[in-house]
């Protein structure tokens, strides 16, 4: 069989140009501003905010989501949401969204979103669509974390009793004892000092940004590549 | 008879309203028929302003004061005329000043009148000590002052002085009084009796704190009085020296400085660290905007030496995060805004390095078409030239490897990037004809100026 490989450098794949600026994700600052993150792990500049107001934001591969006070915002355009901060939990051009404030679970598609019924117990830190698995969140009950099933029935534990807590496509990212630790899957761990570390949010596909005092940190979560650095503050 | 006695009184009558006192800027005292000046030594001058004040409700129109007498002076009127207004008028008075100086001890008089008012003025000299002002003070003859000359704050300075007796009879010295921002030491116990000829010593010193930059005092010697002038200024800031938490360092990396002080700060100083790059890409860039301080997305904070220490702070922290950027050339720290004594300029190299990916993915999700996107970064700036390798689902290589040269692509890319680094994100595709399911990997080599790297192998998915 005769294979032909003829190779072009064009902007077929995603009608952009071959050459493109990296792009970590968005960071939300002290201000409650989100910023775009450019470059590399250990190398990164912050782009000019692109909304105020936020309380939490989450970007997938594909987008990013954000939720000021009452709304859930998709490329500048707003959809009313329940009061209070969100949690994300992406697939594909869809998502899942958390609203803590009001305990109510939705499902944001194409700027629109629709409430779906969860019976899930105790304080909700995270959730995730694992890819071909049934949806999963981290709780916290008498300060035990559990991750459970949709049907409420822990499936795993995470040794934190009070600190921050994300699930991850393959495994779990949490606060203890000055670290952050990913755990994988598979039971191994990687451990990043950070004192104080208060909230962990998508800062984009592979990137979770850290916040701790008045400094945000992001950790590289690809297999492989692991690795914490700080985010550059935002200039005044 | 009886009218010409009321005329003859009648100028005196108008004079009884004028009274003589002495004002010394703030309150007035009656004159009598005396008034001393006191005892000054020989050489000095005192002056002292006397006040006619007119009680009535007349104006009153009187001569300029006159004094009769040796070392006596009339020094200043208060204007050209002597009509003084009636009362209440706050201008009800003429003002004239007395100045008294002779060079021989003795007890002096003089008569001082004005209008139908006199008064009897009294002064004594004494003999004068002469002073001895050694180095490094100086005396500046035509202020009578001391000059202590330029001091470095947060430091003693001291000088030396001799009080003699160039009389030919004793000289009693009764008082040494130093005044504000200097001290007497070794000063002998007071009153001393100095023969002819004989002299004391003793020292003045001074300490100006951080960031005098005027300094004032006076000496009194018996009756006489020299000022005491000097400046000051901050020390220099012991060079500092910048570290940091390496000894090598490469792009994409971020690294702690810290400065320290070899010996204690004398005075607190307070200036900028401030962070310079310079690219020694091939000329496609200028700057990377990635090089800077974390803290405020900045190359330049704020750091404050405080005084009696070693450490110095950087943005009220121990130390600063930076970012080594992704871009070879050096990163130069220089303190700006402090006087330091030396020159703490410290420079780290960022060396050329392969270009390092940062993630590769492929792809054969488009039908006839193979994907493969690098993200990765190249601090040289000299990317282009590339090969691909592609395997069969039993791991033999097909055909093979394809390169290629986008030199050009990469160039335009970066001049474009307007200085923001040499990360980059490429995504490549080939058109494949026949059954694509077959391709299972690719591996891809990246050349530049500094070498080769290479994705590892690349399943399509």
């Amino acid at each position: 069989m005769r294979l032909v490989l003829v190779f072009y450098f064009a902007a077929v794949a995603w009608a952009q140009s071959a050459l493109d600026r990296p792009s970590l994700g968005m960071m939300l600052d002290p201000g409650g501003r989100i910023r775009p993150v450019f470059g590399i792990s250990g190398s990164v500049t912050v782009g000019d905010p692109q909304g105020s107001g936020v309380l939490s934001v989450a970007c997938s591969r594909e987008f990013c989501l954000t939720k000021t006070r009452d709304a859930i915002i998709f490329n500048g355009q707003e959809t009313g949401a329940p009061v209070g901060p969100a949690l994300f939990a992406f697939r594909g051009n869809s998502a899942w969204i958390y609203f803590p404030q009001v305990r109510q679970l939705a499902q944001w598609q194409d700027g629109q979103i629709t409430p779906v019924a969860l019976a899930i117990t105790g304080e909700v830190l995270s959730l995730r669509v694992p890819s071909g698995g049934a949806m999963e969140f981290a709780v916290r009950r008498d300060n035990v974390t559990w991750i459970v099933n949709a049907q409420d029935q822990a499936v795993d534990s995470i040794p934190t009793e009070s600190g921050p807590a994300m699930l991850l496509t393959d495994g779990v990212l949490y606060a203890r004892a000055g670290a952050a630790i990913l755990r994988r899957d598979d039971g191994s761990e990687i451990r990043f000092p950070v004192e104080g570390a208060e909230s962990f949010s998508a800062l984009g596909e592979g990137y979770v940004q850290v916040r701790a005092g008045g400094t945000s940190y992001a950790i590289h979560t690809a297999r492989g590549r692991e690795r914490m650095f700080q985010l550059p503050e935002s200039p005044p | 008879m009886k009218i010409l006695l009321i005329l003859a009184l009648a100028p005196f009558a108008a004079d009884a309203q004028l009274t003589l006192v002495t004002f010394n800027g703030t309150n007035s005292s009656p004159v009598g028929s005396t008034y001393n000046f006191g005892t000054i030594a020989a050489g000095d001058t005192i002056s002292v302003v006397f006040r006619v004040v007119n009680n009535s409700t007349s104006p009153a129109t009187i001569t300029a004061p006159a004094v009769s007498g040796v070392g006596f002076t009339v020094t200043a009127v208060n204007g050209s005329t002597s009509f003084i207004p009636p009362a209440p008028s706050p201008l009800n008075f003429l003002a004239f000043t007395v100045a008294f100086s002779a060079s021989l001890p003795a007890s002096y008089s003089a008569s001082l009148e004005i209008a139908s008012l006199s008064a009897i003025l009294l002064a004594t000299v004494v003999p004068a000590p002469s002073l001895t002002i050694f180095p490094p003070c100086t005396g500046d003859s035509s202020t009578g002052t001391i000059e202590f000359g330029s001091l470095q704050n947060a430091a003693p300075h001291g000088c030396n002085f001799s009080l003699q007796n160039p009389n030919s009879r004793p000289l009693v010295i009764s008082n040494i009084g130093i005044t504000g921002a200097f001290q007497g030491s070794n000063i002998q116990a007071l009153p001393v009796t100095l023969a002819p000829g004989q002299a004391t010593t003793f020292a003045i010193e001074v300490e100006p704190p951080c960031g005098t930059t005027a300094i004032q005092g006076a000496l009194a010697v018996n009756t006489h009085s020299y000022a005491i002038a000097g400046s000051g200024f901050d020390p220099l800031l012991p060079k500092p020296s910048i570290a940091f938490d390496a000894q090598t360092f490469s792009s994409a990396e971020q690294h702690a400085v810290t400065m320290t002080l070899p010996s204690p700060a004398l005075c607190k100083a307070t200036g900028y660290l401030n962070l310079a790059f310079t690219p020694n890409a091939n000329g496609l860039v200028t700057d990377d905007a990635a090089v800077e301080f974390l803290a405020g997305s900045t190359r330049a904070l704020p750091f404050t030496a405080t005084a009696n220490s070693t450490q110095v702070s950087i943005n009220g922290q121990a130390s600063a995060m930076f970012q080594t950027g992704t871009t070879a050339g050096k990163i130069t720290f220089t303190l700006t805004q402090a006087q330091i004594n030396g020159d703490p300029t410290t420079s780290i190299v960022i060396p050329p390095a392969a270009i390092s990916i940062e993630g590769a993915t492929a792809s054969d999700q488009r039908a006839g078409e193979l994907d493969v996107a690098i993200e990765a970064f190249d601090n040289t700036y000299s990317a282009g030239s590339m090969s691909f390798t592609f395997f069969d689902t039993s791991g033999k290589m097909i055909g093979s490897p394809v390169t290629a040269n986008f030199t050009s692509q990469f160039g335009a890319y970066f001049t474009s990037q307007q200085n923001t680094g040499s990360s980059f994100l490429m995504r490549v595709s080939f058109p494949v004809g026949g059954n694509q399911a077959l391709v299972a990997t690719v591996e891809t080599t990246l050349t530049n100026s500094a070498g080769q790297a290479q994705t590892g192998t690349l399943t399509f998915q």
